[in-house]
């Protein structure tokens, strides 16, 4: 059966009026008079679809379009034009119906009650989404077992650690089945194996659930663990939308060597080869496979000089990420 | 010469947002004096005097009595927080200079605050009901007494904000304080309005001699008055001065022994 | 048969829903014991020096334009348990300014609720129960108890008013840029004029009481309809506290429907 896309947008368009004004009382009331509107482009002709069940990557720099995206996709902002279906729905003509079908966790802005347990939160939101008595206990029930957050449920949410509360965040936003999942920095502040726990979670969950998640997070390891797909965004468009793994292949186009020297390393030019660090005994480098290759390098770097150990690794996709960021 | 310009442009400006902002906290005081200028109108209907004032020497009355009080500026979170987090122990080595350096800050505060509460306010008293027969050769000495009656609400203020090196939290003391001077401090009404009892024990308090008598002098003015004042505020000036120092001192004694 | 079995359930889900936040805000005061309890009693002793000033007062002014001493105590029991039931329901009605120039509005907006309803309830002011604690007893001191049901009426109008009063003043928030110092500057403007002799007012500022800023709807008539009832007054009560509701209504969903385009004050040079 032929999953179908849970989330189309289709040429989306956003600018915004934004009144300039001065600070200050009298500023303010200046800008009744004679206000000061420049127009900005947040979002510039954004399409792409989202298949039921994938893991989708939705990353971009500070300012690039990627909240104002969010927030028409949630229904908050509505769009200067274009067309948004989200799980057959219009976001901004029928947010309420489409919020049943939305779950979002926000790393930064939790919606637990801070001085109440968890289950407090729980079954407030219980309340809210209009849940069933009995199905919301056997969905709780269910989440807890997964999650393995039965111990902590009437603990005060400020005593939790900032692991054990992510996990009660995200079990808040599933409790009403979402079929969408928002997830907006969730490892943000978490310890590795914290990170690794929530993330192996949240892979669970999709495999489970089909639930569609979309992820923005500026932790890489966590949109290469989680997410086939990467949608990047910058200045209101889209750079790239593809597979992560193809990424790498695209945008790999140097790979950076660490050289230990049996001799005090002497400093050199090749073409295509920067010097990255050096110290006596040791450098390393950063070698653009466009100039050169890794034969090449190695061949040069051994009759130059006496090796003891080298180490060969590829570009960080920290690094292609913000090669991407930085064009244009 | 160009860097003082920038200096006192700087300065300049900053007043005015400050300015900007005080405004919106006058409206408190313009509101009340606004509310009780309709009240005393309406008590006074007809009357010529109520207990020697007059309509408008009773507005003014609170206008004085209210810019007193109301120009305040709250070193007492201030104080709490330097003591809670220790910070006064660095600035312990020289003991009678830490009061006098809140003095200082928070006077220069206050006497902005009360210019410029009194003059807003006398411009709205002007209008709704003229002025009074002020005597300006008083003026002299109603500033001194002005200034010690200032000098009198800061150690009180002082001494409560130095209790914080027993309790958690002097806000409490500070709220009730406040209530006091509101009410047999006679911010809101000069103690001739009191039941006799009453208005005798407010004219031996403290309190009285921060709001009632700086007013009442202003709006009727005496020579005995103005000597009977002066040395009581001497007096209580005298007395909470040794509290607050007393406190300070056993204070910063207890701060040593605990290890700060 | 169906759509009022619907509209039968959803009274029933609203029902749960704002109880549901009724226990979550009481369990915060569990929480919070200490700072409940002062906050309550500070209010609750702030309300009893007044009612110490007022009896100074009219002890020596017996009557002020009519209105003696019983009439400001009715006054302070309607402003008390007016504010204090506000505060206790609609615990957020001061902070509808602060929730959009912050942009937690984006927070309920996102969840099936109403959002305006959903954001009052979401909290609880602790001080309003010192008020409401207060207003309670002093009505059963001051106010005869024939008059209590018509006194629970006016009560509750006079709160209608005060709600959308606030509503009215924090939206502004949405056509502002920030109207966080007008609402709290206005708030207090209205609860410092209603709690003064209404009597003393009279011609243009009465006026103005009575429609822009309507602190002599929220204590003055009410005080006056205690001490003789009159039904042309009260039904113009009643309607002026549903006009305010619906303009305030109106100026909200108008204001989120901005909010929603995004065009907002919001830049500084």
């Amino acid at each position: 059966m032929k999953e179908r896309d849970v989330i189309e947008v289709n040429h989306l368009n956003k600018t915004f009026k934004i009144k300039h004004k001065a600070a200050g009382f009298l500023g303010s009331v200046k800008s009744l008079f004679k206000p000061n509107i420049t127009e900005i482009k947040a979002v510039d002709n954004i399409s792409f679809n989202i298949k039921q069940g994938e893991i989708v990557a939705f990353i971009g720099p500070n300012g690039a379009g990627k909240s104002t995206t969010i927030k028409i996709l949630t229904g908050i902002l509505f769009p200067t034009s274009g067309q948004v279906k989200i799980a057959g729905f219009v976001p901004w003509e029928e947010r309420t119906k489409l919020s049943y079908k939305i779950g979002s966790v926000f790393g930064q802005k939790p919606q637990l009650w801070y001085h109440l347990p968890a289950i407090d939160t729980f079954n407030l939101f219980s309340k809210i989404y209009e849940l069933d008595e009995r199905e919301y206990k056997s969905r709780l029930n269910y989440l807890v077992k997964i999650f393995e957050i039965n111990d902590l449920l009437d603990i005060p949410v400020r005593r939790l650690s900032l692991g054990q509360r992510m996990k009660c965040e995200i079990v808040a936003s599933l409790l009403h089945r979402p079929e969408i999942l928002l997830l907006d920095e969730p490892t943000i502040g978490l310890d590795i194996i914290a990170k690794q726990k929530i993330r192996e979670l949240i892979r669970e969950l999709n495999k489970k659930e089909k639930v569609t998640i979309l992820l923005t997070s500026h932790d890489t390891q966590d949109i290469e663990n989680l997410c086939k797909r990467i949608i990047i965004i910058n200045h209101g468009r889209i750079v790239y939308d593809g597979e992560v793994e193809s990424l790498n292949k695209e945008y790999l186009k140097s790979k950076i060597i660490s050289v230990k020297f049996e001799n005090p390393f002497k400093s050199f030019s090749l073409s295509g080869v920067k010097i990255l660090k050096s110290e006596e005994y040791f450098a390393s480098f950063e070698i653009d496979l466009t100039k050169i290759s890794v034969k090449e390098f190695i061949d040069f770097i051994i009759k130059k000089c006496s090796i003891l150990d080298i180490n060969i690794s590829g570009t960080p996709i920290e690094e292609v990420i913000t090669k991407i960021y930085q064009q244009k | 010469m160009k860097k003082y310009f920038e200096i006192a442009k700087i300065n300049f400006l900053n007043s005015f947002a400050y300015f900007g902002e005080f405004f919106f906290h006058a409206i408190f005081i313009l509101l009340i004096l606004f509310i009780f200028t309709n009240m005393w109108k309406a008590v006074y209907s007809g009357k010529e005097l109520i207990e020697g004032f007059t309509l408008s020497m009773m507005i003014w009355y609170l206008l004085m009595a209210e810019s007193i009080v109301t120009s305040s500026p709250g070193f007492v979170k201030e104080v709490n927080t330097e003591v809670q987090n220790g910070e006064i122990a660095y600035k312990l080595n020289k003991p009678y200079n830490y009061i006098l350096y809140h003095f200082a800050k928070s006077f220069s505060r206050r006497i902005i605050n009360f210019t410029l509460t009194f003059i807003l306010g006398a411009v709205l008293i002007y209008f709704l009901i003229g002025g009074f027969d002020f005597k300006i050769y008083s003026l002299f000495f109603l500033v001194l007494i002005l200034f010690l009656a200032m000098t009198l609400d800061f150690f009180i203020s002082m001494s409560i904000a130095l209790l914080s090196f027993w309790l958690e939290d002097s806000n409490s003391l500070r709220w009730i304080y406040d209530k006091l001077l509101f009410t047999i401090g006679g911010m809101l009404v000069p103690l001739e309005i009191f039941p006799t009892w009453l208005a005798k024990i407010a004219g031996v308090l403290p309190f009285s001699f921060i709001a009632y008598s700086p007013a009442k002098l202003f709006v009727r003015f005496s020579f005995v008055d103005f000597f009977n004042v002066f040395a009581i505020q001497i007096s209580y000036i005298i007395i909470f001065g040794c509290i607050t120092w007393i406190i300070y001192k056993r204070g910063v004694r207890r701060l040593n022994v605990n290890g700060g | 048969m169906v759509a009022k079995k619907n509209s039968q359930n959803s009274i029933k889900k609203t029902a749960k829903f704002m109880l549901e936040y009724f226990k979550i805000n009481l369990q915060s005061i569990m929480e919070y014991r200490i700072s409940f309890i002062t906050q309550a009693s500070f209010m609750f002793v702030n309300d009893i020096f007044w009612v110490i000033f007022w009896a100074i007062f009219f002890n020596k002014f017996p009557s002020i334009n009519n209105w003696v001493f019983t009439d400001i105590m009715a006054m302070f029991v309607v402003i008390t348990c007016a504010w204090g039931l506000v505060g206790t329901v609609f615990g957020n009605f001061k902070n509808i300014a602060e929730i959009i120039r912050d942009g937690q509005l984006d927070f309920y907006l996102a969840l099936p609720k109403e959002e305006l309803s959903h954001i009052l309830i979401s909290k609880l002011k602790f001080d309003a129960f010192g008020d409401l604690l207060f207003g309670i007893i002093l009505a059963i001191i001051f106010v005869p108890f024939a008059k209590l049901p018509l006194l629970l009426v006016l009560v509750l109008v006079s709160s209608i008013i005060i709600l959308g009063f606030a509503i009215i003043l924090g939206s502004l928030s949405f056509y502002m840029g920030s109207s966080v110092e007008v609402a709290n500057q206005g708030l207090m403007g209205i609860l410092t004029l209603a709690s003064y002799p209404f009597s003393v007012f009279s011609g243009f500022t009465r006026i103005f009481l009575l429609t822009l800023i309507p602190a002599g709807f929220i204590t003055g008539v009410p005080v006056e309809l205690l001490k003789l009832f009159d039904w042309k007054w009260f039904l113009l009560m009643l309607a002026f506290a549903g006009i305010v509701l619906g303009i305030s209504l109106i100026i909200f969903k108008k204001g989120v429907k901005r909010y929603e385009s995004g065009n907002l004050i919001n830049a500084r040079i």
